[in-house]
């Protein structure tokens, strides 16, 4: 069993780095180990390493059922980095040790997408949310499925966008989803 | 938002309402299942989707 966590940090100044953290369940043992390293969003002083507002790398996590797949949101949304995006990774696990590879990213360059995140129990299909914030008022649902099919890691929107609405229209205001 | 098993439907929830889709392979469209959910009194906070998609959960604390 694969348990997944979060860190965001409390101030969110430039250099913060956010970071998505594994645990893994070993069945011998009545609680969850740390998997070795923290995926980090940023390295203070660097560029960010995923092209994102390390920030809010982390502010949204899913994985597919076994655990090799995760998708990452950083919906930022604040003064410095008005953008959100969610990374996806894959664990390249061949000798034993966690290496976690970009499988590819879904930007759309607006503040809060990414804000909340879902992938299938395969790995082949994610869900992420644009949160209505201060930055841009409108709320929707993409859906993207990923191929491999060609051997380059490719991803594509299935579908229409979901649940569009902006507080425009007839008071809708979603404000928490 | 959360997903059922096969990733064919979706619940999206705000504060006061809530809508179910579901996707229709081969024609790349979602379809809206029934009108939207208005919560009534209640506040959404929470949402969960069984593995099948045909039951839904919307959690209001308080």
């Amino acid at each position: 069993m694969l348990s997944l966590q979060s860190r965001r940090p409390r101030n969110r100044q430039k250099d913060a780095v956010g970071a998505s953290r594994l645990l893994k369940n070993n069945p011998n043992l009545a609680y969850f180990e740390k998997v070795e390293p923290d995926i980090d969003g940023d390295t203070p002083g660097t560029e960010d390493k995923y092209n994102c507002d390390a920030g809010s790398f982390g502010s949204s996590v899913a994985t597919n059922d076994n655990g090799s797949r995760i998708i990452v949101g950083s919906p930022s949304g604040h003064y410095y980095a008005a953008l959100g995006m969610v990374t996806i990774l894959y664990n390249q696990n061949s000798s034993g040790e966690e290496v976690w590879v970009e499988f590819g990213t879904i930007d759309e360059r607006v503040s809060g997408f990414g804000s909340a995140v879902e992938m299938n129990s395969n790995g082949n299909r994610v869900f992420v949310l644009k949160r209505i914030d201060q930055m841009n008022a409108l709320s929707y649902v993409s859906s993207y499925e990923l191929d491999e099919s060609t051997g380059e890691p490719t991803r594509h929107q299935i579908g229409q966008k979901l649940f569009e609405f902006s507080p425009g229209c007839s008071g809708f205001c979603p404000g928490r989803h | 938002m959360k997903i059922n098993s096969a990733s064919s439907r979706v619940i999206v929830a705000s504060r006061y309402y809530a809508q179910i889709w579901v996707y229709v392979e081969g024609t790349s469209t979602w379809i809206q299942i029934g009108s939207t959910l208005d919560t009534g009194s209640l506040v959404y906070s929470n949402v969960a989707i069984n593995g099948a998609g045909d039951i839904i959960a919307l959690g209001s604390p308080g």
